[in-house]
């Protein structure tokens, strides 16, 4: 039997696909067929009758970037129908909320409180606020407009480290904080993880946050997984999967294969 | 002159201080001003949370010693027990509970019984609401609560003012060893055995000696601190008197007010608010509680504190001096929130918007997300305002 697989979501599904075209080979009998948008375009999807699933507003899209995605989807629209599965790729967590707490506090039994800190969380308490920061994430009822088959979610990955030297002040000094003292973060982040996936499973959804080991020593994407990132100009409109974009907030093929992996394998052992 | 009340001023009077009075000017004359350079202290009973919350929000320096970032969820913060108080002690509702905890902080107290057990689960004993779902085990309440004191000493170290809300005479207490505890063994934790714990009706000569303990150990370490203290106008939940609950509100309140009433006139280094005044007044006939006549409402807090910062210099809005003045409920109506032009849009989403070759979002894109953004702060202001956490399920078993 084919699983039949919608890739959907914003611009990070490009990573996504990109792995998925590296470990294709190790996984007969599963198609993924890639249908997202850039981001600003993505918050115009919209379910309808009869499972037609796609961007309907014409204006949604510049003309240039909707001739490309034409060009390469076919159509702006699915039906679901046809699919077996469907994976929403992007999804915020809240994650950088929860690395500034980290920055700002200690987590008891896997993180000291850092110099100038006044805060040790409890892990109760810890996990409560980053479930909390994944619920306040979560736009409320769109998943649920996926009738029959409830989206597999794929968490948005956080930025890569190489914003400790950027320019965007907030992050660069939550990065900066985190990377004089790392320890423990990347314990605590899994612990934040697992708080995001049990949110969504209380509501019915599976989630796959951002794989731990792709994380660097102080918490944000590790470099190895932009280096060469993707986004959907460079791989769908384009059509040039091997044009590298190096931006800090898209990830690459290495981190998608990861990722895919991780939702395949749990999809076959539930089969 | 005829008569000793001659010649004194309005305020001297009941009838035009209070009775007739328009305005609460003059209820409050502060000995001494506290500035926004002072490092203020805050302790005591759930009304203390509406001081500090409102000398926070004024611009003062209220000391955090276990703060979270700004983007920290509000609500989890405060149901974990932080930025309600200077430290995360949680509510002190008895002065004794105020000493031990500095006696504790400097090493010269250990309390009885520091860890309550429930259903697996461990509670400090000292502040069992701070951890909602309790710890894995003994061992890792133990670790916070000396992280707890490390910053307990902290605070202290550093605080020119202290502001303390006296809340309650009632408590339970170890009998072998008097350790103090601010809730019922058994309410969230523990378990109450007669043998073991008594109850405790502080009597005025104990809270004032424990108060004068407190003084001396605070003007040791900086001889310069100043106090404020209230009296929390909350009645009590219950009592384990064997009164009418009423009655024992009506002597609770009154051995505290004398406390406090000692203290300003015997310290010259103290002050008193009279924010128990304030909202309990029959000028005020009730209305700065809130239905169930117990909880103050937040007309009634921001009056009292709108009192506070007036005589601090610092204009509020206008307090209400009597209910017709006054909203019924919260819910303060105020302007949408200003969101300004460039907090509309995430940076991801002008690269992204750029990326695609478009040009800046259209002014309908912009008052869209502009009234999305106002209907989420609008939410979180509202469930700010309800933040207070007077822990009324932690004094149930007075009822049993």
């Amino acid at each position: 039997m084919t699983l039949k697989i919608m890739l959907t979501g914003s611009s990070h599904a490009a990573a996504v696909y990109s792995g998925w075209k590296a470990v294709q080979a190790d996984y007969p009998g599963v198609e993924i067929e890639m249908f997202a948008f850039p981001v600003y375009a993505a918050q115009h999807l919209e379910r309808r009758k009869n499972g037609t699933y796609g961007i309907f507003a014409k204006d949604a899209l510049k003309d240039r970037v909707r001739d490309g995605l034409i060009k390469a989807y076919g159509s702006l629209t699915r039906n679901l129908n046809d699919f077996s599965h469907v994976i929403v790729a992007g999804q915020q967590l809240g994650n950088m909320q929860c690395l500034a707490l980290l920055a700002s506090a200690g987590v008891q039994g896997l993180r000291q409180v850092p110099p100038g800190a006044g805060a040790l969380l409890s892990r109760p308490a810890w996990k409560a606020f980053c479930r909390k920061s994944a619920e306040n994430s979560r736009p409320a009822g769109c998943f649920n407009e996926f009738e029959g088959s409830v989206p597999i979610i794929l968490g948005r990955p956080i930025r890569a480290e190489t914003i400790v030297d950027g320019d965007e002040g907030d992050i660069r000094d939550i990065a900066q904080k985190l990377k004089r003292s790392p320890d423990g973060v990347r314990e605590a982040m899994a612990l934040c993880f697992d708080a995001a996936r049990e949110t969504y499973s209380d509501a019915g959804i599976a989630l796959f946050p951002q794989p731990v080991e792709t994380l660097g020593r102080f918490g944000f994407s590790d470099t190895s997984f932009n280096r060469g990132s993707v986004n959907i100009r460079s791989t769908v409109v384009k059509g040039d999967a091997h044009k590298p974009t190096d931006d800090d907030a898209h990830m690459n093929a290495a981190y998608g294969a990861i990722v895919i992996r991780q939702v395949l394998d749990q999809l076959n052992d539930r089969q | 002159m005829n008569s000793p009340y001659e010649g004194l001023p309005p305020r001297a009077f009941w009838r035009q201080g209070v009775a007739e009075r328009t305005a609460l000017d003059g209820l409050f004359e502060p000995r001494f001003q506290v500035s926004r350079t002072d490092r203020i202290a805050t302790a005591g009973s759930c009304f203390a949370q509406h001081v500090g919350r409102t000398l926070r929000e004024q611009g003062f320096n209220v000391i955090d010693a276990e703060p979270l970032p700004d983007g920290a969820d509000a609500e989890t913060a405060s149901r974990f027990g932080y930025g309600l108080f200077s430290g995360r002690y949680a509510n002190i509702y008895t002065t004794r509970q105020l000493a031990q905890l500095l006696d504790e902080a400097n090493g010269d107290f250990v309390p009885a019984l520091p860890v309550w057990e429930k259903s697996g689960r461990y509670f400090d004993a000292q502040r069992p609401g701070v951890e909602p779902d309790g710890l894995d085990s003994p061992e890792d309440v133990m670790e916070l609560r000396a992280h707890h004191l490390e910053r307990v000493r902290s605070i202290f170290a550093e605080a020119d003012v202290f502001v303390f809300t006296f809340g309650l005479t009632e408590a339970f207490i170890h009998r072998e060893t008097g350790t103090v505890y601010p809730t019922a063994p058994g309410t969230i934790a523990g378990q109450f055995d007669p043998d073991v714990f008594e109850f405790r009706n502080f009597t005025y000569p104990e809270i004032l000696a424990d108060f004068l303990k407190v003084h001396s150990r605070l003007k040791a370490i900086n001889p310069k601190m100043r106090f404020v203290v209230t009296v929390s106008p909350v009645p009590l939940t219950a009592t384990a008197s064997g009164e009418h609950v009423e009655v024992a509100t009506t002597y609770s309140k009154a051995v505290l007010r004398a406390v406090a009433g000692h203290l300003y006139h015997t310290l010259d280094d103290l002050d008193y608010f009279p924010s128990y005044e304030i909202i309990t007044s029959q000028k005020a006939g009730g209305a700065f509680y809130e239905t169930n006549l117990r909880s103050v409402s937040s007309v009634g807090v921001q009056t009292a504190m709108s009192v506070f910062m007036r005589a601090q210099g610092v204009d509020m809005a206008t307090p209400a001096t009597q209910p017709s003045e006054q909203k019924p409920k919260r819910k303060t109506k105020v302007g949408p929130p200003i969101v300004p032009r460039t907090a509309l849009f995430s940076e991801e989403e002008r690269r992204a918007r750029r990326a695609a070759g478009l040009g800046p979002f259209t002014a309908e894109e912009r008052r869209a997300r502009r009234m999305q953004l106002r209907t989420q702060i609008a939410q979180v202001v509202t469930e700010q305002e309800d933040d207070v956490v007077c822990e009324d399920a932690l004094l149930e078993a007075f009822n049993k």
